[in-house]
This record gives structure tokens, sequence and C-alpha cells, in this order.
């Protein structure tokens, strides 16, 4: 589990944004808003957004609930919980020490 | 993971794999929708959809691996793969399958029965505390209990909470529709409080309705309530004619009423209505049943012996009219349960045993079979320990294998047992109470997953264990010859030794019960039972009161009988055969010495036509048949039979000898001269011995209940029914009851027999089945693992006779093996079936002779195949493939 904590920890934290932005939303909403967003410079690889957010799900970041889309097809539509907001929060503030620990290594190089 | 989220997924998992798929689903819709609006072709579009994600079962995979607990997983992955591996020795398993679906089935067919029989509850309030009395007379070697000695243990015992009595009594109901003859029942006020049974419909009767005084009521019986009122709510308060006396239905009894007598299902209850005892005969009495209800915490010795206290302070102060009748007799009691159940418990405990040793067959050969496996399969299981597979998830996957195995052969089984149960009611065995019964419940359910358990755990554990021992580096470095040994061959020679010993006891037992059945065929019953027609004419006690309207009716009946062209001869009789006597009576001879009062000897009083000898082709053996001028005003003759004539005239001519029935008041009666003397006849069953008879002539008689007719006929059907026809046109209010032939009686007479019989037999089969499907499989293997020894062998010069001859060798030993060690357990075990052999030693020689020999045929005969299969190896092959 250690050594892909981060890259998991990425994908998390896009798809906690995401939800802490947008209020709902359903899996190919999540892609298209990220990829957005990052001006097409992210891609979130569909295959693995799945098994994350049932992962989030699990661990009671996020809930769930079917409702129709937009254009009126059913889509499952993710949301935030209070738990969530609180480990955005976090991986957030961990993301900001990774981002700032690596500006400062390549600036020293 | 919470746990409760565990084990809620785990209850969901096809509604979570479905939420996903259609996640996914939406997804991918979504996407192809975009891809159409940004120009795509459709197929692009879908195409470009699909590729963006990948391989949608991959994700669905690694997805659900989040939810779904691991050791779930792997206890499924266990069961998956124990079904590939099953799946791919196909041989192996649908044997496996087979022996486990038919042990199991028969075991659970079995316990099935004696669940219903033996296991439940009688349908009683507190069936435990339920008991029979009765009062046991030395002179008559049988319980009577009249209602006299009734009202004392009922009133007089400090140890009844209750206690109730009833008397068979049929009647013929007639009135609106067919008549018919019912059974019926008359009971006491206080029988169904004692019982604990209560209405279906209105109510059952009180002790207020049971006085010569009271309105006559009855209670009847839910099928007579479904066949003659259409189940109408409207039945109680409606008047029914019994033996043309009014009577008002009162209640309906609820249909899983079941009567504490198995001979008896009345379909009417009336009140018995007796007047109080005097303590003298000048009342009329009745022999009863008696019913107690013991109060709680009291043993059933300590009832006897307060009721017996009872009787001997009542006998004591009796009457000297009774004399000697009483004399010597003792009260006795038996839990109603082992009154019920009680003469079928030691055959059903017998089958039970033998179809435990059909399961403990079964059992040896799978683990045979499995071991067989394991060793061949020692090497796979190295290289996957050598791999890393830790021990425990190798025996934990061995045994799931097993558990997939047995459960397979479970679910057979419970269908074998269902189907069993079916074919039990539908057959309506006489032999077996309450076999309407007869159904699976919870308990054969939680049995069956017991046996299924216990034997897939027991029986898969050994060959797991044999191969969790193994070390990887040997047995891979050993190739695929690894023989494993001289140890493991005797292992499965001794699980095969210990099936055919098994088999052997079984195959003792049904030869023996074989052997008993052909004695019992060959009994001559004393008449011809061919061709006879049997109808039961019951004379209502109020209409055709007279005895003279009653002998015209006969014979209109006998002439218009006689008159149809396939009738050869019309008999009476008032007492059939394969039926208890209707009379006895106590006799006195002539130039005897004078008994006693009450001590004179009983003898069972038949009372026929002329015909009736003829009809049923009774020899008379000396002197003459009854003829038309043996009429009520000329001399009283009798016939006897030979035992009459060997008991009390031994050495004598019997013929012309005369004896009487003394009469307890007036003057003394007149002589009887016995005019001839007939064959014996096995009146009571083909296994009972041939009491004293003596033969009356009906026209010198008084016909009380009624009469059977027997008639020789050579077509039974149409004789039948214009036998209905001619009784409907002389009156038609009168029943035929009965009407069957006397082939079937005595079919019905030897059903408990044949029961015992066919299902020890069929028992017996399978275990030879069974056993000899396990030799062949062993040598089968055994072949196998020494071609190459075969190989050498032919190389050196060895014919395929003598290869033959080697592996037949082996058969002949093992099966010899197993027939010693079973004709030695089955000596110690089938003297607990004597009580159900008929002139049969459960020693008898011959029939252990001939079942080994049996044995050993079939054992040499499994072996046939491998020896075949062992002189085809080419010494080539064999050699080459070191």
């Amino acid at each position: 589990m250690a050594k892909n904590d981060q890259l998991l920890g990425t994908l998390d934290l896009l798809v906690l944004k995401t939800l802490s932005h947008v209020g709902s939303m359903h899996g190919y909403g999540i892609v298209l808003h990220i990829q957005r967003v990052s001006d097409d410079l992210l891609r979130v690889e569909e295959g693995s957004l799945y098994p994350a957010l049932h992962r989030i799900e699990e661990a009671g970041w996020i809930t769930s609930e079917w409702r129709a889309s937009e254009n009126n097809r059913r889509a499952k539509y993710y949301k935030l919980t209070a738990k969530g907001r609180k480990q955005l929060a976090r991986a957030e503030a961990s993301w900001q020490r990774v981002v700032r620990g690596v500006g400062s290594l390549l600036k020293m190089a | 993971m919470s746990i409760f989220n565990r084990f809620a997924n785990l209850f969901h998992s096809s509604r979570l794999d479905h939420d996903l798929e259609e996640e996914l689903h939406s997804h991918l819709e979504m996407r192809a929708q975009d891809n159409l609006s940004s120009g795509m072709s459709k197929e692009d579009a879908e195409l470009d959809a699909r590729r963006r994600f990948g391989n949608a079962a991959l994700i669905k995979e690694s997805t659900r691996a989040q939810r779904i607990v691991l050791w779930l997983e792997t206890v499924l992955q266990d069961a998956h793969f124990g079904l590939r591996t099953l799946r791919r020795s196909p041989g192996f398993t649908a044997v496996a399958v087979l022996t486990v679906a038919l042990t199991i089935g028969a075991t659970a067919a079995v316990f099935t029965v004696i669940n219903s029989v033996l296991l439940r509850p009688l349908p009683y309030e507190n069936p435990g505390r339920l008991i029979t009395i009765g009062t046991f007379m030395p002179r008559e070697n049988s319980e009577v209990t009249a209602t006299p000695q009734y009202g004392v243990y009922k009133s007089k015992s400090r140890i009844l909470e209750d206690a109730g009595a009833y008397s068979p009594q049929n009647f013929n109901l007639s009135g609106a529709g067919d008549p018919e003859r019912l059974e019926g029942v008359v009971a006491t006020g206080s029988f169904f409080t004692t019982l604990g049974v209560h209405a279906h419909r209105g109510r059952t009767f009180t002790p207020e309705e049971d006085r010569p005084e009271a309105e006559k009521v009855a209670v009847i019986s839910h099928s007579l309530w479904q066949r003659h009122f259409n189940s109408d709510n409207g039945a109680v308060g409606k008047t029914i004619l019994l033996d043309s006396v009014p009577y008002m239905v009162i209640g309906v009894l609820p249909q899983s009423f079941r009567f504490p007598d198995l001979n008896l299902q009345p379909d009417v209850i009336v009140p018995a209505a007796l007047p109080p005892f005097k303590g003298d005969d000048s009342q009329p009495m009745l022999i009863v049943n008696v019913v107690g209800r013991i109060k709680p915490g009291v043993s059933l010795e300590q009832a006897r012996s307060d009721l017996d206290n009872v009787l001997q302070q009542f006998l004591a102060g009796l009457h000297s009219k009774f004399g000697h009748f009483f004399d010597g007799a003792s009260t006795r009691t038996r839990l109603l349960h082992t009154d019920l159940v009680g003469g079928v418990r030691r055959p059903l405990l017998v089958i039970m045993a033998a179809v435990g040793f059909v399961l403990l067959i079964g059992c040896l050969n799978i683990a045979s079979l499995q071991l067989a496996r394991a060793v061949q399969r020692s090497q796979e299981v190295g290289v996957r320990s050598a791999l890393g597979a830790g021990k425990l998830r190798l025996l934990r996957q061995l045994i799931t294998e097993n558990l997939v195995l047995s459960a397979c052969g479970a679910l057979g089984g419970l269908l074998i047992a269902a189907v069993a149960a079916g074919l039990l009611r539908a057959a309506q065995l006489s032999a077996l109470p309450h076999v309407a019964d007869i159904r699976v419940d919870y308990r054969v359910l939680g049995f069956i997953v017991l046996i299924t358990v216990a034997s897939g755990l027991f029986f898969g554990l050994a060959p797991a264990l044999w191969v969790n021992r193994s070390n990887p580096a040997e047995t891979i470095g050993k190739g695929n010859r690894s023989t494993a040994g001289a140890g493991h061959r005797r292992l499965r020679n001794l699980l095969v030794v210990a099936e055919l010993a098994v088999a052997m006891v079984l195959l003792a037992g049904a030869g023996l019960l074989v052997h008993s059945f052909s004695r019992l065929l060959a009994v001559d019953p004393g008449f011809d039972f061919h061709n006879v027609l049997t109808a039961r004419i019951s004379f209502p006690l109020t209409t055709l009161r007279e005895q003279a309207p009653r002998f015209t009716f006969l014979d209109q009946v006998t002439q218009e009988l006689r008159a149809l062209p396939s009738v050869e001869s019309v008999g009476i009789t008032n007492s059939l055969p394969l039926l208890p006597y209707e009379n006895s009576m106590s006799i006195t001879i002539e130039g005897k010495p004078v008994p006693p009062k009450g001590m004179a000897s009983f003898v069972p009083l038949l009372e026929v036509n002329p015909d009736y000898f003829h009809a049923m082709k009774i020899s008379i053996l000396g002197g003459r048949s009854f003829n038309a001028s043996d009429r009520p005003g000329s001399g009283p003759v009798a016939i006897v039979n030979q035992t009459f004539v060997r008991r009390y005239f031994p050495g004598e001519d019997a013929l012309g000898k005369r004896f009487r029935v003394p009469a307890p008041v007036g003057p003394p009666p007149t002589w009887i001269t016995i005019v001839g003397i007939v064959a014996d006849v096995h009146h009571l069953g083909l296994a009972q011995n041939v009491s004293p008879e003596v033969y009356s002539p009906l026209a010198q008689s008084r016909i009380y209940d009624g009469v059977t007719f027997v008639v020789r006929t050579s077509e039974l059907e149409s004789t039948s029914s214009a036998l209905r026809r001619v009784v409907a046109k002389l009156d038609s209010n009168q029943p035929v009851s009965d009407l069957t032939s006397m082939e079937q009686k005595l079919s019905a007479s030897l059903s408990a027999r044949r029961f015992n019989m066919v299902a020890l037999g069929a028992f017996a089969l399978l275990a030879l089945v069974l056993s000899a499907v396990g030799i062949f499989g062993v040598l089968s293997y055994s072949v196998a693992q020494r071609s190459h020894e075969i190989g050498v062998r032919m190389a050196l010069g060895s014919d395929r006779g003598r290869v033959i001859k080697l592996v037949l060798r082996e058969a002949a030993w093992l099966s010899l093996m197993g027939a010693f060690c079973g004709v030695a357990a089955a000596l110690a075990l089938t003297r607990f079936m004597s009580s159900l052999l008929y002139r049969t030693s459960a020693f008898d020689p011959l029939t252990i002779i001939c079942v080994s020999a049996l044995l050993i045929a079939v054992g040499i005969l499994a072996g046939y195949l491998p020896a075949h299969r062992a002189s085809r190896v080419d010494p080539i092959i064999a050699l080459r493939a070191e």
C-alpha cells in the first residue's frame, strides 16, 4: 500500500476537490470536470476512476445516489460528506506540503 | 470496512454487481453520446467510449475486490476451483456424486419415516403423559377391560388426571345419498378431554351427553365431513341416521386428528351412554380400551402399581357370579406412544441400521476414491506448496472440494428422500402407522445437513491429511510414478475389505428376510385364495332386526349370484380368514372332566353356510360338509379342524363325538355332534399357529353384526359389480363393504413383512453395488500404478492370461477377506432381527453360504474389467514411460 499511497492520494484529491466544487456529480462528469478545469493537462484514467470512487465511498468520504442526469439518463451521483470535507482539507494541506517540498528540491538542484 | 458492511455486502453482492454494471453502462453511454455530438460516427463513438474505459470486466473485478471480503472470496474461489477439478474428472465426479446422493438419499428417506413414525410427538396435548391401561386376564391370555373396571380405574385411582374409554362399533349410515358402512367408535364423555383434542368445527361431547337418557349426538371425522357434507360449515347441528337412529352432529374433528388406536380410523364417534355399574352383570357392559392421562411427575411403574391396587380391591368385592373369570387378573400399563409404534420400532431400527451401513459403505468408497486421487495429485499439490501455497490453504481447498461434492450429493439425496416420502404416502402401507404423516420436515433437513457435513469432513479429511503430510521435494522428485509406497495401498485395501464386510452383513440380513418370506409363502393357508371375491354385509342393529328377514335377504343374494355364469359357488361366513375371530366360546366335551366355572377352554367359533368349504376349497378330511338338512329345528352339528381333533381327541375318532357350550343360567344346553373334520386354515395369518376351531351351520346360528360373502368366480370384476347391483336392488339402504379379493387380503396381511424385506433387500443391493464399485476402483488404480511392473512381466514372457489371473487373484483375495470378516459381523448382528423372521434361524447356514458366494462372485466380477485392462498393457509403452 505504502508505495503508491501518493499516487492514489492524487486521484482521491482530484475527486474530492471536484465534488467540493460542483456539489454532486456522476463519474463521467467528474472525468470531464477534471479535464476541463486542468485545461486538458490532467486526464483521469476512466478505468481507475470507479475503483477509486468505490474505495472513497467505502471510507465514508462520499455518498452516492441514483438520479436522472441532465439529459434524463439514470446515473449514479456522488456527493461529499462532512468526513470527506475534513479529509479534503487534510489532503489539500498534505498536497501543498509535497508541492512545496518538491519545489524547493527542484530550486536547489 | 466494518464487519457490518462486510456482511451486508455478502448478502447484496449480486445487487452490488448489478449496481456497478449499471453505473459503468451509464458512463459509457454518456461518453458515446458526447462523442456522437462531436461528430463521430455511431460505431466510432461507442468504440472510443469503450477504448477509453479499458477492460470493463477488469474494472468490475478490481472495483469489486474493494467490496467483497477477502475471506469470502477465497471460499468461493475454493468452491469454484473444487467444481473445476471435479469437472476435470467427470468419471470420478459422477461416481462420487451418485454415491453420495444414493446413500444420503436412502438414509434421509429412512430417517423421514422414523422421524414421522417414531420421533414426532403424538398429536395430543402433553402426549408424554398419556398411557393405555389394560387388564390382563391369564385365562384368556389377553387384555380385556370391561366398563366396570374402567369405572373404578377412573374414579378410585389417585394418579390419574383423567381417563377415557372407547370401543369400536361400526354403523350403517343411511338417509340421503348412497348407504355407507362407517367405521365408528363409542367413547366415554371424558375421551376427548383426556386426549386434549378439540373439534375443528362445533364441539366434542361432554360427560352429560354420555348417559343412556341423553339426546344422541355424534362427532364426525374430517374425512366424513368432506365426503358426506362437502365440508359444509352448516353440518354441525344436522342430523344423520346411524343404524337408522337419528344422531345430531355436534362437531367435526380436525384433519390432523389421529385415533389413538392404529386399527381404528373411525368416521363417527358417539357417546357410549352406558348405565352405571351395579356390582353384578345385570346391566349391559362393554369391552373397552382405556386411555389415561397420568398426573405430572408420576412414573409409569407408579401408575401401574396404583391402578393394580385399585383393580385388586375391586375384584375382591365382586359378586361371586363371575366365578373364576377374573382369576389372576392384573393391570398392565404402557405409554400410549409405545402402544402405537412399539410394533414397528424394531423393524424400523433394523432398517435404519441397514441404511446406516449403506451410508458407511458409501463414505468408505468416497474416502478410497479420494485417497487414490489425492495420491495422483500429490505432485500437483507438491508444486503448489513449493510455489508458496500455505499448508492450511491447501488443506482448506481439499476440504472445500469435498464439501462441494457432498453438497451436490446431498441435494440429490434430499430429492430422493422427498420422492420416497411421497411414494410411501401414496402406497398407503398398512404396515406403517400414520403413514399419511410421512413427510420431509425441518428435522429431516437438519439431519441431511448434519450427515452431509459430517461425512464430507470425515471422509474428505482422510485424503486431505494424507496429502498434506507429504513433502513437496519428495513428491515432485518422484514424478508421476509416485506410488507413495505400500502403506497407502494397504489402507485402500483395508477400506475395501471393510466395505465388503459391511455389505456382507446387509446381504445376510436381507437374505434371511427373503428366506423367511419364501418360507411364509410356502405355508399352505388351508384354502385356495385365488379367484375368491369377498364382500361384507353388515346388518344394522335396528332395521332387519329379526333373524328371519336377514336369512331371507342372504338367501336372495346367494340365489342371484349363483345364477351368474362366472360364479362357481357362493359361501357365507361370519368370520373371514386373515381377520380376527368374530366369536369364541368355552366348551365342555362329553365324557371329559368338566372344568371349574370360568376355566373352560375357549375355542373360536365360525358360522358358515354349506357351500363355504367348497367356495374356499377347504378340504373335508372326514365325515361330511353341512347341508340343507342342518336347520334350526334339526339336531345341532359342528365341523372341527384337524388341530381341534389333535388337541381334544388325540388318537381317537372325533366323528360322532359331542360337546356343549355351558350357559351361565338356565337348563344345560343341548349337545352338539361333530359330523365332519376339515383341513387346518391359517385363520389369523400365515405366520400364526392354527388354533382348534369349530364350524357350525349358519342356519343354526344367530346373525349378529353381519356376514361376509366369499364367492368363487372366474371374473372378479364383473361379479363384484353384480354383487353391488343385487344388494342395491334388494335393499337400497344396505351397504356393502370390504369388497375385495381373498388374494388381496392375503397380500395385505404380508405387507409389513414384505416392506421389511424389500427395504432391506434394496439397501443390501445398493451396498453390493457400492462395494463392487469400491473393488473396481481399487483394482483399476492398482493396475494403473503397476503398469510398469506388468510391462516388465510381459516383456519377460508372462502371457495375458497370467496377467488377468494376477489381478483377479487380488479381487478374489479382497472379496474373500471381506466375506470372512462380514460373516463374523453378520453372526454378531443378525440375532437382533430374529423377531422379524419366520421359522428361520438368525444364523441360517444356507443363507450365509449363499450370500457369501454372491458377494465373492460380484467381487471377482468387479475385478474383471481392470484385469482385462491390465492384460492390454503394451510392454513397450509401459517401459518407455520411465
